[in-house]
């Protein structure tokens, strides 16, 4: 690189005048400024250029971050903080404006935790989706008094472990509501008088049992299906999962019935078991257990590290620089084109006669025989030349036979030797042929 | 900004930490450590945008002539500048950095307050305007790690001229020209019409250029001698028109021709002949004439430089006219176009009339060596196809020929770098038979 130092801004003009410029920047009285905008010129330019940008993201932002915070509402049956048709809320609120505190459990764990806790409290237990395994049941059975358990549509493990005098006895079907009936022994049942007819009916044979199904007492050997029944060890089954729910916890004795179940104490244990009660079969060890921990994170850094390279790789010094491209024709294209014309339509003939008029015409120039030359005067001077038979030569020359593919080629590498061996005897006897070219007369 | 292979190292290294305690805390950590690292040395860096940058080119240059691009670059900050300039030439200019990177940057470096003049060569591969629109600078931290980038808009141009590789044609030419004026020792009859003096007869001399007249008045025998006519009017007509833009040679047919023209108007200016010269396609593209103040040459490569070849069939209707503006008396009139029969028969034979009855013509043309290699390859069908295709277009070309030689046109027909010394010759012989 050739660089030339100047030392200082005071003695740049004298500089420029001693270097060897070729005049096609003119030096200024006063030195130029720089051609960019500075730093902070630059800056609040873009700024200026992008402050829309900034404003519709802080719009974006005031839209979308109140939902954002807001969790994801719950939405299982019987939520305790679910407002939906069929949350619990409206229970929970009652309860909690009787003084009683609802504490929702999530998991078995946290719903033993809780029992053990307040050993007064009811434990509300529904599990519409059999979420929690047999295993669990049973310590929940064995962890939890009967007389605290409150069953809500429970299913056939629920009850075989939770409540095991109590058997199923298949869905009530809709239709007017269920009054509490002459045999209901519960005061709260008979307190409530009636409830909607939906959910699931169950028999025993020895509990306190209100709202039987109608139709379902017609057999001797069975006990009558009932909506609401009291176990022996004070368990309580209600087949009504509408008593606690949001839109019908107001309908019919519901009110009575949820309060009358859950209001003994002053706590109320909420269990809706959920997915983190499912036991999961440990299956085979994956890919990430099997790995040092590290190799999670340290992949990560190297995608870090991969973009950095992209950047480092990929940046490029400058914009591209445009190039105004020239036309370009290949000057040789016509001739091509017109050969692939020639092939595909099986031309030979006239291939053939191209050839046969090139040589003609270049054979009468190099033999000197002038412009007009016929074909025989060819003929015989190349004969004459090459010292070949006039005959060969003629047939050489002749090309009216071309048909196929073969014969072009064969034709073409004849007439092409012809050509060879008549410059070849020019030129090796050249003073031989000029002297018998003069004697014969044949000179222009 | 930019960052470095240093840059990228420091990140690796950063990998020991994230392995040793592995989390998504560390990452975070180790982010934020190489986000301040390279931040400070963003802001130790030297601003690229205080730099001022002046070039320093010549207006033009001829073509396979290395010319220095310079750029000054002055550095107002208060910091040592580090960095590399690059100049944004366009790929035709073909600049070359003394780093040799493929880019052309040139290593920068700075001390605050200086001036460094930083130099590149263009190898210019192709006649015409080149351009370049801005300079980019970058300028790296102490550390090494980033640097800032700016573009400075400093847009420079330079004037590729042709080349005119023929004027090694011109001393022999000239040599010859100097033979038929008769200021050289070998006085031959034929070496014009033009009555120059009369002078003693040496052995040698033409018995029938004796003048008895004048040999009757004094003792000796005296001869007259001739040169050739002076003041005749040379007209080039280059066409630029799609013909031109064919490559043979890998030259565009146009550049041939301005090679071709150049030594026509150097032969011809060097013998007394005035030179008129017009690029012409549908309409003159450029026009130059002997008469005008100035070195000949010098205006027709300045004035050829720019032009270029466009995808346009000529317009030939205009052309007598054109003639007939620059010159009125009989001229030569150089027609440098393609042989190409249509073209030929479409645009220039209806107006070629006009022309030969005032003018003597000739028509100079490109012939293409690849057509002729093509008809010698006889090996398969497809070759030999090619062969009697490439034969056809010479018997075509050959035909054009013949019948602009029936209307008393003058044909050179030759391959590119024979083209020009066949033009020039046959200027001579035209001039040393008196025809112009």
């Amino acid at each position: 690189m050739t660089t030339s130092a100047t030392p200082t801004a005071a003695t740049q003009r004298s500089d420029r005048t001693a270097s060897p410029s070729a005049g096609s920047t003119s030096p200024a009285s006063t030195p130029p400024g720089p051609a960019v905008p500075g730093t902070g010129q630059a800056l609040s330019r873009w700024l200026r250029k992008a402050w829309i940008w900034f404003v519709l993201a802080a719009l974006l932002l005031l839209v979308a971050l109140p939902s954002m915070l807001r969790q994801n509402p719950d939405t299982r049956q019987l939520s305790p903080s679910s407002p939906a048709p069929n949350g619990g809320q409206a229970v929970v609120r009652v309860l909690q404006a009787q003084g009683i505190t609802v504490h929702p459990a999530e998991s078995l764990e946290e719903a033993l935790a809780l029992a053990d806790e307040h050993p007064q409290a009811p434990v509300l237990f529904h599990d519409a989706a059999d979420h929690l395994p047999e295993t669990g049941l049973d310590r929940l059975a064995e962890e939890v008094a009967p007389e605290r358990r409150v069953l809500v549509e429970p299913g056939f493990q629920a009850l075989g472990a939770l409540a095991p005098a109590v058997s199923q006895a298949g869905q009530v079907p809709d239709g007017d509501p269920l009054a509490s009936g002459e045999g209901c022994g519960l005061p709260m049942g008979r307190e409530a008088q009636s409830i909607e007819a939906s959910g699931r009916a169950y028999r025993s044979a020895e509990a306190q049992a209100c709202f039987p199904v109608p139709g379902t007492d017609s057999g001797s050997t069975t006990d009558p299906a009932h909506a609401v029944l009291e176990t022996a060890d004070g368990t309580v089954v209600i087949g009504q999962v509408g008593v606690f729910a949001n839109e019908s916890a107001d309908a019919e004795g519901h009110p009575v019935l949820a309060l009358w179940s859950l209001g003994r104490s002053s706590d109320v244990v909420w269990y809706l078991p959920g997915l983190a009660d499912v036991a999961i079969e440990p299956g085979p060890p994956t890919m990430d257990q099997l790995l040092p921990d590290w190799v999670r994170p340290a992949g990560i850094w190297l995608i870090l590290c991969l973009a950095v390279l992209m950047l480092w790789r990929g940046r490029r010094h400058g914009p591209l620089a445009v190039e105004p491209l020239p036309v370009i024709v290949p000057a040789s294209e016509t001739a091509v084109g017109r050969a692939r014309l020639y092939e595909r339509s099986g031309q030979h003939g006239s291939a053939a006669r191209a050839l046969r008029s090139a040589t003609l015409l270049r054979l009468s120039r190099v033999l000197r025989l002038g412009h007009g030359a016929s074909v025989e005067a060819v003929v015989t001077a190349a004969a004459r030349t090459t010292g070949r038979d006039p005959l060969q030569v003629a047939a050489v020359l002749d090309v009216s036979h071309v048909t196929t593919a073969r014969d072009l080629v064969s034709a073409g590498r004849a007439l092409l030797d012809l050509e060879d061996a008549v410059h070849e005897a020019l030129t090796t006897d050249h003073a031989a042929a000029e002297q018998s070219s003069d004697s014969d007369g044949r000179t222009p | 900004m930019v960052f470095s292979g240093r840059f990228l190292v420091v990140a690796l290294v950063c990998l020991l930490p994230v392995v040793l305690r592995p989390g998504l805390d560390t990452i975070g950590w180790c982010l934020l450590a190489l986000a301040l690292v390279s931040g400070v040395d963003l802001a130790l860096a030297a601003s690229p945008r205080s730099l001022v940058l002046e070039r320093e080119l010549p207006a033009s240059s001829r073509l396979d002539e290395p010319v220095a691009n310079a750029v000054l670059v002055s550095n107002r900050d208060r910091r040592r500048l580090r960095g590399s300039l690059r100049d944004a030439w366009q790929p035709s200019a073909g600049q070359v950095s003394p780093s040799d990177r493929p880019d052309a940057a040139v290593a920068l470096d700075v001390p605050a307050g200086e001036r460094r003049r930083m130099v590149t060569t263009l190898l210019p591969r192709r006649r015409g305007t080149l351009r370049t629109a801005s300079v980019t600078v970058r300028s790296w931290g102490p550390l090494g790690l980033a640097a800032r980038q700016v573009t400075h808009p400093v847009p420079g141009q330079i004037s590729i001229l042709p080349p005119f590789h023929s004027r090694r044609h011109l001393p022999s030419r000239l040599a010859r020209l100097r033979e038929m004026d008769g200021r050289s020792a070998v006085q031959t009859r034929g070496g014009g019409t033009e009555f120059d003096s009369l002078r003693d007869y040496v052995r040698g001399d033409d018995v029938r250029s004796i003048d008895w007249r004048a040999t009757a008045r004094r003792q000796d025998v005296v001869v007259r001698t001739w040169r050739p006519e002076r003041d005749r009017r040379v007209v080039i007509v280059l066409d630029t028109s799609r013909t031109a833009a064919a490559r043979v040679d890998d030259e565009p047919k146009l550049d041939t021709g301005i090679e071709a023209s150049l030594l026509l108007a150097a032969l011809a200016s060097a013998g007394g002949d005035r030179v008129e010269l017009l690029a012409f396609d549908r309409r003159v593209r450029s026009r130059v004439s002997s008469t005008e103040k100035g070195n000949l040459l010098h205006r027709m490569v300045t004035a050829l430089a720019p032009v270029q070849p466009t995808l346009l069939a000529a317009d030939w209707s205009h052309i007598p006219v054109e003639v007939a503006k620059v010159s009125r008396q009989r001229s030569l009139v150089v027609l440098l176009t393609d042989l190409d029969s249509a073209s030929l028969q479409e645009g220039l034979l209806p107006v070629l009339p006009a022309l030969t009855s005032r003018h003597q013509v000739v028509v100079a043309s490109v012939a293409d060596p690849q057509l002729a290699e093509m008809a010698r390859t006889r090996n398969d069908a497809e070759t030999t196809f090619r062969a009697a295709a490439a034969e056809r277009a010479g018997l075509e070309r050959r035909a054009a020929a013949r019948e602009l030689e029936m209307h008393g046109v003058e044909v050179v027909d030759e391959a590119p770098h024979r083209l020009p010394p066949a033009l020039a010759d046959t200027y001579l012989r035209l001039k040393a038979a008196g025809r112009l």
